[in-house]
């Protein structure tokens, strides 16, 4: 009985244990409609949601090619290597034998390869030898995948231009950045189901969108003229132990560029090498007093407004009084009676002084410099663009006379180079200003044209009269003035001349630009060129020494090139016994008694110093063969150095000023009348810059 | 006694363990085949694994049927002892596989003790409940002796560590002095008495804290503690009714971990979809109901008892695995019979099958 009673028990507990099952199956089961049916479609969303991850397809970049097509930036297919960490079965053993595989360091591949990512970069733009080393060593967790790499076939050619591109086919610098959009393309997208490790589940879905390629740029750039000008410029630079020295070219009927060369330069293949100062495109981001090219400027607006003619005759007493300044003329004791012509020639500085603050006034001359495009952006396409400085009229409190006096010879404003270029190639295209271009066209990878950059005319600023006017003056630059070593056989060179001081802080040291800004032909002008060689340290350091024979050697073979035929005038047949006098300026001396000789002239040498600072008679006198030319010797004095203090006894006290101040000698004088005595003596070994006393008496003979 | 020999064992009951077994090794292989690519080199390396282990059972189910389960009290405690000692001897010498000691390695194969005191513990408790008769229902006689065992055996499991093992050998122990006819006081005092070191025993592990957390929300942190239940979830409701089809799981790729093992049901849910996973829950059900209808039917209360014990233990651990799969259950690491891969489990599982085709031999028309 009592077993019967624990056998029914027991059996209604275990029928219970069923119930419990039943139960509990139920439970499951509707769980199990509720996930599946009920919830179904939602789980699987977000099941795929999870799984589907696009993975970024890169665009190929377009290339950046010269006018003619020539590419100049690609992009070529590179291996790069990457590691899954999750996957390395072996941290120091892979890191051991990819350090050794492609040259890095193993510490560094080991910290890599433990890094808590999907997965992580080991090297990038791998060489094929080394990529297929790493393909054949089979590493677990190791990875190559082809990635679109930029790749600048000529290297350092037109760097400055093109820029950079980044590691992952950004445009960092240059038209790289400035086109950036057009070069880059539209990535494509791989969408496809992945596992949790990123890879990529067989047979799930996929869908890939293939990426769009980048757009070409074609450039103004000419490849053969580019190489030319960073040949000659490079060694002009090294010629001159330059800081640096740059060269752009303008057509200036377009406003294209034609060239743009910085040296030293830079290989965009290896940019990380190089500071970001060689970088730096000077031309379109610096700044720069010109100095005597900014002439061309006060000229041309002079001339436009009536208020000079190239005849009207000047007088420069080697300094001027203006603004309650004084302006001192390069060459001691000044140049004498002269026209305006010869004022632009000779390069002097009192007369352009006058010219830009009282002919024209300030009012006048800020409108000129402002129509010529300066204090302004070109509107170039290129990234970081300055827009130089020039003070508006009323804005400077103090001195403003003498600021518009010394704007009028380049200095107290602030240029680009490229504004400086345009400037010249307006004057060149008949007066009219052009925006300049680096970009000529937009072509898809086929070749069709997207877009064309037509040529943007901005503004008449002179008459075409004026302009061939004034051509003509630059052309006597060359054939009578400072410009004489820019001289091409055939091509004829217009020109100016420019010798700057470089202000640091605030105040001029002992560093000079030499530059020269070149039109030619002159009279159809197909190329406008600027020079420039920053802080030169070969003496003299004039622009028509050093920068002038850099535009001769770049514009003639391009001209060459370009097909331009080379015109000589009529041949000066000499009629009678009358000799043509050449341009002796800037040569030097021994050079010049030559070139007399061989013409059938005399010479006599003034002054002390290498080179002609000018000559009686003038270039292009006629004169009887065997007639004396007298040449005046200069040699521009080195600072730091000890120099022979001239006499200046008998002299005024005008002509004492220039004479020392010729020398580089500053003058404390007292008394008034003609110099007796002076300190040091004359002969007598003094600094550059050092004071010499004079004391003057009133003329005995009055 | 007379016997019907091999003319009436229980051919539902057998047949829905074979079903179970064919779907299992046809779901190990579709989930391992991934990571067993991945890690073996080998998609097939885990079923055929599975598949030698399958025969095993079988073969070990075979010869449990033919043995008279009057006799296995005659080994039961020799093996009792003998999984009590390999319990002690794998914490000393088991293989550590993340952080806990489950295993031993005999060469050939990998033993998990733990497996074989599940089935050691029942035929114990069955043998020693039916000759405990009424005195089942007092506590120092009736409850007591098993539970040192039980507890014995419950303490060494969570030694290794592992919890869900001993939370479910312990469960089906409790139910079986239940069904033994235990006083309900006593059972409910016990569970009383076991709350606070069960609160002490997940609160002392701090990963057993996080998964009860991520039991009541996963989405809080749905990259660690919650990953799990969520692939599982979304790897079950992409199923849908019907499937993504077989082999096509796609949660299968590195979403879903312990997909061959503790998850295996989520796999087989979403490739064979709600038609399937509801198949299997079904054939569990079938297996209860043959199972405890055994135990009704059974010649003696020791039959009886084993039967449900038996029984139990199988559904139990179904219910339990699917619950966790499913997302009703916190997180334990618990197989799915005769589904999940690994050998011990299905040995042990079949073995009981064959005691319970063994005893179905034995019913009195």
């Amino acid at each position: 009985m009592r077993n019967a009673y624990t056998r029914a028990l027991v059996q209604r507990r275990i029928a219970f244990l069923f119930v419990l099952a039943a139960v509990a199956s139920l439970l499951l089961g509707g769980r199990l409609v509720y996930l599946q049916l009920l919830k179904g479609d939602a789980y699987r969303a977000l099941a795929l949601d999870q799984r589907l991850r696009p993975v970024p397809v890169l665009a190929q970049r377009g290339q950046i090619v010269d006018r003619h097509g020539s590419p100049l930036a690609v992009s070529i297919a590179s291996d790069a290597v990457y590691a899954v960490p999750a996957e390395v079965k072996d941290v120091p053993g892979t890191a051991r034998v990819l350090a050794q595989l492609l040259n890095l360091d193993p510490e560094r591949v080991e910290a890599l390869l433990t890094q808590r990512a999907a997965s992580v970069w080991i090297a990038r733009k791998v060489p094929p030898d080394q990529a297929q080393a790493v393909r054949q060593a089979r590493l677990p967790g190791i990875y190559l995948v082809e990635r679109p790499q930029r790749y600048y076939p000529h290297g350092q050619l037109a760097a400055h231009v093109l820029g950079i591109a980044g590691i992952d086919n950004q445009g960092l610098e240059g038209i790289e950045v400035a086109y950036d959009e057009v070069l880059r393309g539209v990535p494509g997208r791989d969408l496809a189901e992945r596992d949790a490790g990123g890879r990529v589940i067989p047979h799930g879905e996929r869908v890939y969108l293939p990426p769009e390629p980048g757009k070409n740029v074609v450039l103004a750039i000419d490849q053969v003229i580019q190489y030319i000008a960073e040949r000659e410029l490079a060694a002009a630079v090294e010629r001159t132990q330059s800081d640096f020295g740059l060269f752009v070219a303008m057509k200036p009927d377009t406003g294209e560029i034609l060239a743009l060369a910085i040296s030293p330069s830079f290989d965009p293949n290896r940019y990380q090498e190089f500071p970001a100062e060689v970088r730096r495109n000077r031309i379109v981001t610096d700044q720069f007093e010109p100095g005597s090219i900014f002439k061309i400027v006060t000229a041309t607006a002079a001339l436009e407004q009536g208020v000079v003619t190239p005849t009207d005759t000047f007088f420069d007493s080697g300094s001027i009084e203006i603004g309650g300044g004084v302006v001192r003329s390069w060459r001691p004791g000044g140049h004498g009676s002269l026209t305006f012509a010869e004022a632009v020639y000779v390069s002097s500085n009192p007369v352009f002084a006058l010219v830009g603050a009282e002919r024209l006034g300030p009012e006048t001359f800020y409108r000129y410099i402002r129509a010529y495009g300066f204090g302004q952006p070109t509107g170039i396409d290129f990234p970081g663009e300055a827009s130089g400085f020039v003070a508006a009229p009323g804005q400077i409190k103090h001195g403003e006379l003498l600021r518009w006096a010394n704007i009028g010879f380049g200095q107290g404003i602030a240029v680009t180079p490229i504004q400086m270029v345009r400037a010249a190639a307006a004057i060149a295209n008949r007066g009219v200003l052009m925006k300049p271009q680096l970009v000529r066209e937009i072509r898809e990878p086929d070749g069709t044209l997207i877009w064309a950059h037509e040529p943007e005319p901005v503004r008449q600023v002179i008459s075409p009269a004026t302009a061939a006017t004034f051509l003509e003056i630059l052309r006597g630059v060359v054939t009578e003035g400072s410009g004489a070593p820019a001289d091409i056989p055939g091509y004829p060179v217009a020109g100016k001349t420019g010798t700057a001081q470089i202000a640091e802080g605030g105040r001029y040291g002992d560093k000079a630009m030499a530059s020269f800004l070149g039109i030619v032909p002159y009279d159809r002008p197909q190329l406008v060129g600027l020079v420039m060689l920053y802080n030169l340290k070969v003496y003299p350091r004039w622009g028509g020494t050093n920068a002038a024979p850099v535009f001769k050697a770049i514009a003639e073979p391009v001209l060459e090139y370009l097909g331009v035929p080379r015109r000589y005038g009529a041949k000066e047949e000499p009629q009678d016994t009358l000799v043509t006098v050449p341009n002796l300026r800037m040569r030097e001396a021994a050079q010049a008694v030559e070139a007399l000789r061989a013409v059938g002239l005399l010479s006599r040498v003034e002054g002390s110093g290498q080179y002609v600072m000018d000559q009686t008679p003038k270039p292009g006198s006629r004169v009887p063969a065997g007639s004396m030319v007298i040449l005046h010797l200069i040699s521009e004095p080195q600072p730091g150095r000890s120099v022979p203090v001239p006499d200046v006894r008998g002299m005024g006290l005008r002509d004492a000023v220039a004479t020392l101040a010729g020398m580089g000698f500053e003058i404390e004088a007292t008394g008034s009348g003609v110099a007796v005595a002076q300190e040091p003596r004359p002969g007598a070994l003094a600094l550059y810059g050092s004071p010499v006393r004079v004391r003057f008496e009133a003329d005995p003979a009055f | 006694m007379i016997r019907d020999e091999g003319t009436s064992f229980d051919l539902p009951l057998l047949a829905a363990v074979l079903s179970l077994l064919a779907v299992g090794l046809v779901a190990v292989f579709s989930a391992s085949s991934v990571t067993g690519l991945l890690e073996r080199g080998d998609a097939a390396y885990y079923f055929k694994r599975q598949l030698l282990w399958a025969v095993a059972g079988t073969a070990a189910m075979t010869v449990a049927s033919q043995f008279d389960y009057h006799r296995l009290r005659l080994v039961t405690l020799p093996l009792l002892l003998v999984s009590v000692a390999g319990l002690v001897l794998v914490l000393v010498v088991g293989q550590e596989i993340s952080g806990s000691r489950r295993w031993i390695d005999l060469g050939f194969l990998n033993f998990q003790p733990s497996e074989l005191f599940k089935l050691a513990n029942i035929l114990f408790l069955s043998a020693y409940l039916a000759a405990a008769g009424e005195e089942v229902r007092t506590f120092t006689r009736g409850i007591l002796p098993g539970l040192v065992v039980v507890g014995l055996g419950f303490l060494l499991i969570l030694a290794e560590p592992d919890f869900g093992t001993a939370a479910a050998m312990a469960a089906t122990s409790v139910l079986l002095f239940f069904a033994a006819g235990a006083h309900l006081g006593h059972l409910i005092g016990l569970g009383v008495a076991a709350l606070p070191a069960l609160v002490f025993l997940v609160v002392a592990e701090p990963y057993r804290v996080r998964r009860l957390l991520a039991f009541v929300d996963p989405w809080a942190d749905p990259l660690d503690s919650g990953w799990n239940v969520i692939q599982s979830l979304l790897a079950i409701g992409s199923g849908g009714v019907f499937g993504v089809g077989l082999g096509q799981s796609r949660q299968k790729f590195a979403y879903l971990p312990e997909q061959h093992t503790d998850f295996i049901f989520a796999i087989l849910a979403e490739e064979f979809g709600l038609l399937g996973s509801l198949v299997v829950v079904g054939l569990f059900f079938f297996v209860a109901w043959r199972g405890y209808r055994l135990a009704l039917k059974a010649p003696d209360t020791y039959g009886a008892l084993l039967a449900t014990g038996l029984t139990t233990m199988i559904c139990l651990q179904a219910f339990l695995n699917i619950g966790v799969v499913t997302g009703v259950l916190p997180v334990t690491g618990i197989t799915l019979p005769f589904i999940s891969a690994g050998g011990s489990s299905l040995v042990v599982t079949l073995t009981g099958v064959g005691i319970l085709l063994n005893i179905s031999r034995q019913i009195r028309p």
